[in-house]
């Protein structure tokens, strides 16, 4: 045999075997072999077991740093998951929510508004777009899921629920906090077709599935304008869809709340956020609390486990670093 | 960008071994210094101008050194005794002059981008000291990468050419890539001229075998790399920025991480550098030997960067003790402190300047310098007490070539090497001693100090194996077991198998991704 082939051979036993060694790294089998490799390793909600969530949180990086779907579940017994890549746009939000929807049943659905203004032309994105061949090779993503595999089942418990953990703070400037009060408009800021088509469409899925959809624009000083505001006050009348604008309605300390001088909140900023919203949920009576429902016992030792394990360590810094 | 990035192994490589093999052989050199350049030019852009300089001045020196050894030969046919030592003189006059001016010019490059601002700082703080209201500029410039790589490598060829070890090469586009090939350009190991010329400029052709024996060795790099050293990042990193709310455990287990991390990333780095060569058909001799199946710190120093130990010897230790004032000293000592402690002082005072001169290299700082003079000391220290050692053994009746005694010697000889990298990794001289202060003193563990360290039981279960298999392979390697070789006399079906493992390996133990930070190629800096 040609030496060529050989090596040709070899790659091919090894991409199959990539593969097939990957399956014992994913979570939940069931839902692989339903929405197959690529759907089970970028989208994390699919890990959990069907039918057990009622809210979905979409969006990006301001979903998964300002509300944890585990302290709802503590305090009011919902159960809710943050459905959120970084940078995540309104065309992966509308796949995230197809198969969320797929998957679970949700009774709500809340979709953080700095997507629309997301470019998704930019190179940065088409960089982004190219990186998730990763998601091709889940034993490369998944790959550290070995120690979960010795560790037993409440290794596989997901106790963040798609929420990232950050106690550390980084105060934001001075500077910026004031023009932040001072209702700055940026004058540049449009939405992009593509973004409004994909609005559009997950507006109709949400009816189709009779799913209440709510607009959420969490705390964000970078993020977030007057401008911004208007727009986005524009289209929830337009579409007659409730919207929350945290930025508004929450008083944020940007000295202590924040990770990254005021684009994200960290821990502390996001307790704010996440009991905002659960007491929303409680007060408008679209979901119902799950405490004490033996289906749901994963859920109680998710949150021992989120207390036990998040907590501020020098590790965590470095990450940061 | 480090050898062992994934774009590096499985990119670069690639597309560089298939070029090459499609390339004429006769310029494939050439393309190899395309792709050298390439890389400097990708990393350093426009400070490539100093390699050129250095890779001009060498080329020009070196060949006026063989010029004037022709026409000092042509002279000398046609001379008369007298004459010949007036000619012999006049030309090693001119030669000397000659390389002491290259040296002077490239060495110049590497004092002014690595110790300039080290001597400015000094010289303010000494004026400061005398009240002499003047301070030197501090300029931040960033050093072409790689430099006291690939300038040591031009040096050790133009030494070599003014001692007539080689011929200077009359193309200087082969004395560009052995100055600058990309494999080494970065973290060497430093190459010699008469050794590697012949393979470089051959262009050998790129057979199943090498592909197959570099990969394999390229493989047991990332494996070292990302397996070993990227794990244990986080746990250095955590002891030496904190080292205070430690105990003294924590900080030897800090100190012994930091240097298995050093070791496992350097010579992963080497064993990249090594397999792609050996995939190209150029030949570079080992930089690592089992440095820690060593007796003694010296013998640590001939199998741990071989390459770096074997310059300084070459080109600066021979030089000074051979000497005439040296050799002169050494006379006289014999005499009053015979033969024994005689030759022992012109030997150590070349070893003090030749590791004056390896902990400057290693960096411009305290530091370096105070863990270049920890191995001065105890490498003296060595020298002093060996007989001593021995009569004492002898009269015990200790067998000193018994097991026991030779993993006690292990032992301290780790313990020393532990000791001197507190010093290379330390940010300052005062962490370094509150660190070895702490070792020495402060033995109370508090609890859940291990845990805290950031690495949790799983991690140190993949430690446990990975640096078992480089133990094993090491062992192996001691004993002069080519592992390659005996993996290519198995069956394709256990080769393939094994390679399988490796690589799987690698991808469930390596430690990136979330919760891990990898290491910086360290050498990289220098």
């Amino acid at each position: 045999m040609k030496w060529y082939f050989k090596i040709i051979i070899f790659f091919i036993i090894l991409a199959i075997l990539v593969e097939l060694l990957a399956i014992p790294l994913f979570p939940n089998k069931k839902n692989l072999f339903k929405y197959g490799f690529f759907n089970s390793t970028m989208f994390e909600l699919l890990n959990e077991e069907e039918n057990t969530i009622d809210t979905l949180m979409v969006g990006d990086s301001l979903i998964y740093s300002s509300i944890s779907p585990t302290l709802i579940y503590d305090k009011y017994g919902f159960t809710s998951y943050d459905c959120s890549l970084s940078s995540q746009t309104m065309k992966e939000s509308y796949q995230y929510l197809t198969l969320g929807i797929k998957s679970q049943n949700p009774k709500v659905v809340f979709l953080e508004t700095n997507m629309f203004f997301r470019d998704p032309d930019s190179n940065k994105r088409k960089i982004k777009d190219i990186k998730k061949v990763k998601y091709m090779l889940p034993f490369y993503v998944l790959h550290n899921n070995w120690k979960k595999i010795l560790g037993g089942s409440d290794a596989w418990i997901d106790y963040n629920k798609g929420f990232r953990y950050i106690a550390k703070f980084n105060p934001a400037k001075k500077s910026d906090i004031e023009s932040y009060r001072k209702d700055r408009r940026d004058d540049k800021t449009i939405i992009k077709d593509e973004n409004m088509y994909y609005l559009k469409k997950i507006i109709e899925l949400c009816d189709e599935h009779n799913i209440k959809l709510i607009l959420i624009s969490n705390p964000s000083i970078k993020a977030w304008s007057m401008k911004k505001h208007e727009i986005v006050s524009k289209i929830a009348k337009d579409y007659n869809l409730e919207w929350l604008d945290l930025n508004t309605l929450l008083d944020i300390d940007w000295v202590n709340d924040t990770k990254d001088k005021g684009e994200h909140l960290n821990h502390r900023g996001a307790e704010i956020s996440t009991y905002y919203v659960g007491e929303y949920l409680l007060k408008s009576n679209l979901v119902v609390s799950h405490k004490n429902d033996p289906k749901y016992q994963k859920w109680d030792r998710a949150v021992e486990l989120y207390k036990e394990n998040n907590k501020e360590t020098k590790k965590e810094k470095i990450l940061i670093k | 960008m480090s050898y062992l990035s994934i774009y590096y192994l499985f990119l670069v490589i690639p597309a560089v071994v298939i070029i090459y093999s499609i390339v004429p052989k006769k310029f494939r050199y050439i393309f190899l210094l395309l792709v050298s350049f390439a890389l400097f030019f990708y990393i350093s852009k426009k400070l490539i101008v100093i390699l050129f300089i250095t890779i001009l001045t060498t080329y020009i020196s070196a060949l006026f050194i063989n010029k004037l050894e022709e026409k000092k030969e042509l002279l000398l046919n046609n001379a008369n005794s007298e004459e010949k030592k007036e000619i012999k003189n006049k030309f090693k006059f001119k030669k000397k002059l000659l390389l002491i001016i290259y040296i002077l010019i490239n060495v110049s490059f590497l004092v002014a981008y690595k110790y300039l601002n080290f001597f400015s700082i000094n010289t303010n703080l000494l004026l400061k000291l005398l009240h002499i209201d003047y301070s030197f500029k501090i300029i931040r410039i960033v050093a072409p990468i790689g430099i006291s790589f690939w300038l040591l490598t031009a040096l050790s060829y133009v030494i070599d050419v003014y001692n007539g070890k080689v011929e200077a090469e009359k193309n200087p586009l082969k004395v560009a890539l052995y100055i600058s090939y990309f494999a080494t350009l970065i973290e060497g190991p430093f190459t010699r001229y008469a050794d590697i010329k012949d393979s470089m400029f051959a262009g050998n052709n790129v057979t199943y075998d090498n592909l197959c024996r570099g990969y394999q060795r390229i493989m047991f790099g990332l494996f070292k790399k990302m397996v070993i050293a990227d794990r244990l990042n986080i746990l250095v990193k955590i002891v030496f920025d904190n080292y205070i709310e430690f105990s003294g455990f924590s900080s030897l287990l800090g100190t012994i991480a930091y240097t298995v991390m050093l070791y496992m990333e350097f010579s992963g780095t080497m064993d990249v550098v090594i397999g792609s060569s050996e995939i190209l058909g150029i030949n570079i001799k080992e930089n690592f030997r089992q440095p820690f199946f060593s007796k003694n710190i010296s013998e640590f120093w001939t199998r741990w960067h071989i390459s770096l130990g074997a310059w300084f010897r070459d080109y600066i230790f021979y030089p000074i003790s051979l000497s005439k004032p040296m050799k002169k000293l050494t006379i006289s000592a014999r005499k009053k402190l015979g033969n024994h402690f005689g030759p022992l002082i012109s030997g150590s005072i070349a070893l003090f300047v030749v590791w004056f001169l390896n902990g400057l290299w290693h960096g411009a700082g305290y530091t370096f310098l105070a863990f270049g003079l920890f191995h001065f000391l105890m490498i003296l220290l060595g020298n002093i007490f060996t007989p001593l050692i021995i009569k004492i053994c002898n009269k015990l009746n200790i067998n000193r070539e018994n097991i026991i005694y030779r993993v006690f010697q292990s032992i301290k000889m780790a313990f020393l090497v532990f000791i001197g990298e507190i010093f290379f990794r330390a940010d300052t001289m005062q962490i370094a001693l509150g660190m070895i202060k702490k070792i020495f003193t402060d033995w109370s563990i508090r609890t859940g100090e291990i845990s805290s360290l950031g690495l949790d039981i799983y991690d140190y279960i993949a430690l446990l194996i990975g640096i078992t298999f480089v133990f094993v392979i090491s062992i192996f390697k001691e004993k002069n077991i080519d592992v390659r070789n005996e993996i290519s006399k198995k069956p394709v079906a256990v080769r393939w198998a094994l390679y399988y493992i490796l690589i799987f390996s690698i991808f469930l133990l390596g430690a990136f991704g979330h919760g891990y930070v990898p290491v910086d190629p360290m050498y990289a800096d220098f």
